[in-house]
């Protein structure tokens, strides 16, 4: 079995604020798979098939899904990429009747967290929920810092942004004030309005914030 | 005289031909006293035909009668042809010319002629014409021998047992009464029972031929013995179906039967009974009997081999489709592990969720169930149980067979419709072994399916058709069948696929057959292929009509 990750130790209480989509088309699965998790704290919810799951919203909130292989109408691998394709982000535990191999690397390699062949010991499914939603909830974190980096970049006037792109590069304040036609005093006092706003504690702070904005090189 | 020179093959019927009769049959018909010691017989009458020859020769020459004394010579002839040969009637005629001319010219000498020379030329004309004429009766009655003793060898050396009856007392009774077969009212039964025991005691047995004596494991036997007479080895009802062909007038009837032998044994047989035309006297009824006890056995063996055949096809078809079967054999085993470890979670919780446990219980005792149902299912599938014939519902076969093979097909992704049409007949037959071609012809037809990227379809119905057959179809909308591959697909080690051993469609067909049925197939190359699987429809009869 393809583990990409040390196995982690599952959250005593995961808080439920974690959820977990469960797709299968036998109803015997689902609903054990179901008090399983529930009984460690996540919630849950149902599938039979893919066609139910994307006819319905993914809610914003971390969690996983949980997906058969072989799945009515579609297989696991499909759904996985239709997923990917409408930017449903969710990571995917697949698992399996039939223990197949290159099925299984073709899914770790679009990203899967973990592919479980059925029956697999519960612990193991709930490592693998665990890992997946930890890893959820850090993609979600990324993402939120992410968006909160931009919004703040908006609030940087035109000239602010334009003196930070300048010296991120690591120009001197004369030399930019040189390039774009400034005084060095007005130049200092847009950077020091620009790293307020940016919340950038140093000009490595900024520099860095920079790369994740991936701001164009002037 | 020569003439015992057996087989010359111009001279007489050699006696000895007609006399070679086993003792079995030493009761034969009138007649048969003429063929004992033929030799004796024929010694004497030779010899006083030789005796009388002589007398009639010292008479005359020694008597003075004018008279044709020689023509007393043609009784000589006539003894002498009583023993049935050429040369006897040849030397008797040749001898006795002889002796005419003898004394003719003893008496009358080569100088005079007159009315004693005529006198001389009637006599020899009339031992002449006597001689050709028994000759003429020897050869006739040489014929009738020949073929006498042809059919005596028939109803000897033939391994068809034959018996001889004389049903003359039976058709005088029989005419006034009834059909013995028909069904009396009840308390008839024993009446018609005793009907036909005296009807059958009417019967005298004439004649029983050593292959049907074989046949009952019986010693040489008596005439009218009332255990190989009588049709005796017939069971009544196989009789009284003879008793009304009989009756209707009818040329033979022919049965297949059991012979009942005299320790009560019984072997399978067809026999057939002619009887004779309503017009002749002699009321001769020949029964023949075919000992099909080999016959049997090997129709036997074949059906034991061909359940053996499809036993085996049937453990291949799972064997393909054993991913399928260890998905879902797993499914209920994962969900009970999974319920079982849901269980102790809620509760070991701080505060024990005993409504949670209580549900996992419930679940992981259906699973338990749903699980052992599927290996029943299997195991049953894979039994090697003689075959049945029972009652079947349809839509019990299809559901049955549908079951073994909706995982395969959903994984194939084959979207599969049934349509059966409401209050079908059963059909009569073995359970599993018509299961087994509807597996099979689904197995095939999501195999074919593969090479469909979408919308694989199966359809699957059953309905009542005008002659009396139920049809069930399978038919797929996936590549078709070749037309150069049609008529070659129900043969046997006939495949279109890698590694296909060829055998499921030709087990398939043997099997429709044996349920007096048929498989055929249709297709279009491109637009799929349907299979046919027709049974006859039992109507079941209301008791009370």
């Amino acid at each position: 079995m393809i583990r990409p990750t040390p196995r982690a130790t599952p959250a005593q209480t995961p808080g439920p604020e974690a959820i977990v989509i469960i797709v299968d088309d036998d109803a015997s699965v689902r609903e054990s798979l179901d008090s399983l998790l529930r009984s460690v704290g996540f919630a849950t919810r149902q599938h039979a098939s893919p066609a139910e799951l994307l006819a319905t919203p993914i809610p914003d909130m971390p969690g996983c899904i949980i997906l058969d292989v072989r799945l009515p109408g579609i297989s696991g691998l499909d759904l996985q990429a239709e997923l990917a394709r409408i930017g449903v982000a969710m990571p995917i535990v697949f698992m399996t009747g039939f223990g197949d191999v290159p099925m299984s690397v073709r899914a770790m390699k679009s990203g899967a967290v973990d592919f479980l062949p059925k029956p697999f010991r519960d612990q193991d499914m709930l490592d693998a929920v665990a890992t997946a939603v930890g890893r959820d909830k850090d993609r979600r974190r990324t993402a939120l810092a992410a968006h909160e980096l931009r919004q703040r970049y908006e609030t940087l006037s035109l000239r602010e942004r334009e003196v930070m792109a300048h010296v991120v590069t690591g120009l001197m304040n004369k030399q930019v004030a040189g390039l774009i036609g400034l005084s060095e005093i007005t130049v200092k006092i847009h950077r020091g309005n620009a790293m307020r706003k940016m919340q950038a504690k140093s000009l490595a702070e900024l520099v860095r914030q920079a790369e994740a904005l991936g701001l164009p090189r002037p | 005289m020569s003439g015992d020179m057996a087989g010359n093959g111009d001279g007489p019927v050699d006696g000895h031909a007609t006399n070679h009769i086993p003792s079995a049959s030493a009761p034969s018909p009138p007649g048969g006293g003429r063929r004992n010691g033929p030799e004796v017989n024929r010694k004497s009458l030779l010899a006083i035909a030789l005796l009388l020859a002589l007398a009639i020769f010292l008479v005359d020459t020694t008597s003075p009668v004018e008279g044709a004394v020689a023509v007393l010579y043609v009784v000589v002839v006539v003894l002498a042809a009583r023993t049935g040969r050429r040369r006897d009637i040849l030397a008797a005629a040749g001898f006795t010319i002889v002796l005419t001319m003898a004394a003719y010219l003893d008496t009358h000498g080569l100088e005079h002629a007159g009315s004693f020379t005529l006198r001389a030329i009637v006599s020899l004309s009339a031992i002449a014409i006597t001689a050709v004429l028994a000759l003429q009766g020897c050869e006739a009655t040489a014929a009738l021998m020949r073929s006498e003793s042809r059919y005596r060898r028939m109803f000897d050396a033939s391994r068809i047992g034959v018996v001889e009856e004389d049903w003359r007392a039976l058709r005088a009774a029989a005419a006034g009464g009834g059909q013995a077969s028909r069904p009396g009212r009840p308390g008839a039964d024993d009446i018609r029972c005793q009907e036909i025991q005296r009807l059958r005691s009417l019967i005298r047995m004439i004649d029983i031929n050593p292959a049907m004596l074989a046949m009952l494991n019986r010693g040489p036997a008596a005439p009218g013995d009332a255990g190989t007479g009588n049709l005796g080895f017939v069971s009544d009802r196989a009789f009284a179906e003879t008793l009304d062909a009989f009756r209707r007038g009818e040329p033979f009837f022919e049965h297949e039967s059991e012979l009942i032998r005299p320790d009560g044994t019984r072997i399978p047989c067809l026999y057939t009974v002619t009887f004779p035309p309503p017009g002749d006297p002699e009321g001769t009824v020949l029964i023949f009997v075919v000992d099909i006890s080999e016959r049997r056995q090997a129709q036997d063996a074949l059906l034991a081999a061909q359940s053996e055949l499809a036993h085996a096809s049937r453990t291949a078809t799972l064997g393909e489709l054993s991913a399928s079967i260890a998905h879902e054999v797993n499914q209920p085993l994962m969900a009970v592990v999974t319920n079982g470890e849901a269980g102790l979670r809620w509760l070991h919780r701080a505060t024990p969720d005993l409504g949670e446990v209580d549900q996992a219980l419930r679940r992981i005792v259906a699973e338990g169930n749903r699980a052992s149902q599927i290996v029943a299912r299997i195991r049953s599938f894979l039994k090697k149980a003689p075959v049945q014939q029972e009652l079947l519902g349809v839509v019990a076969i299809i559901d049955e067979a549908v079951l073994l093979v909706e995982r395969e097909l959903l994984a194939a992704q084959v979207a599969l419709e049934i349509e059966i049409a409401p209050d079908l007949p059963p059909v009569r037959g073995d359970r599993i072994q018509l299961q087994q071609i509807l597996v099979n012809l689904m197995v095939n037809a999501s195999q074919a399916l593969t090479s469909r990227n979408a919308g694989r379809r199966l359809r699957l119905t059953a309905a009542l058709q005008d002659d009396g057959c139920i049809a069930i179809t399978v038919a797929d909308n996936g590549p078709g069948i070749g037309e150069a591959d049609l008529p070659r697909l129900f043969e046997a080690f006939f495949t279109t696929r890698q590694h296909g051993m060829g055998m499921g469609l030709a087990i398939c067909r043997t099997t429709a057959e044996a349920h007096g049925g048929h498989l055929s197939v249709d297709s279009r190359p491109g637009e799929g292929a349907s299979f046919q699987l027709r049974l006859p429809a039992i109507i079941v009869e209301d008791a009370a009509a």
